[in-house]
């Protein structure tokens, strides 16, 4: 799974720290996510989709080997 | 959702109980006895090596071996089950995969002290074996937590 998140994370001028406070997890797990080393659960998904005021789909994408 | 998790104030709690009951468990372990131990307990079943087997009945009995197992058990639940500062499903996850990591590990050592250990000695493979896997799995999952604290990002 690709995914946008350090991309809007720029446009918002946000740093990890401030998104993972912002949608209640831990820097870390966001580290792990835009890293594509874990797959969020969709709850967490749609949080994020909201604090950039996009939908789950313009953030998260499907690959090859998903 | 439904959590199973303790409360985050059992954490502590659990490693000192888990310390005291490793510490007593391994005097046990090596023959040390101590008569503050030596006391009458309640007993479902009992069948001693000299005398006469009783079913719930009061027994004397060395309980230092019995203190020590439940202080493990109780430790290593509270320690690994109860939940950290920053709990989230990552962290979730973190704990689950090293549940199933430390049961490969207990059942492969298991299998190798079921067809390479003979005699009395199998009874310390079981002895090992009722903590083995809760143990493995308090090392595994704190390792990943600490492996986890010291990803650094990639932040601008």
């Amino acid at each position: 799974m690709r995914n946008n998140i350090k991309v809007e994370r720029a446009k918002l001028n946000i740093t990890q720290a401030e998104l993972a406070k912002r949608v209640g997890v831990s820097r870390q797990t966001i580290n792990a996510i835009e890293l594509g080393k874990y797959n969020l659960s969709t709850v967490l998904a749609l949080k994020l989709a909201k604090v950039f005021d996009v939908t789950v789909n313009e953030l998260f994408e499907l690959e090859g080997r998903d | 959702m439904k959590s199973y998790l303790l409360p985050h104030s059992l954490k502590k709690i659990g490693w000192i109980l888990l310390l005291l009951g490793m510490i007593l468990g391994l005097l046990f372990f090596f023959g040390l006895s101590y008569e503050i131990f030596e006391v009458k307990v309640f007993s479902v079943y009992a069948d001693p090596l000299f005398g006469t087997d009783s079913v719930f009945d009061v027994i004397e009995d060395d309980i230092m071996g019995e203190i020590a197992g439940v202080l493990v058990v109780f430790g290593a639940m509270f320690t690994s089950f109860s939940k950290i500062r920053n709990e989230d499903e990552y962290i979730a996850k973190l704990r689950v995969d090293s549940l199933v990591w430390a049961t490969y590990l207990n059942a492969a050592l298991l299998v190798l002290g079921l067809i390479f250990v003979y005699g009395m000695s199998f009874l310390a493979v079981m002895l090992f074996n009722m903590f083995a896997a809760l143990l493995f799995f308090v090392i595994r999952f704190h390792f990943m937590l600490f492996k986890l604290n010291k990803t650094i990002s990639d932040e601008e």
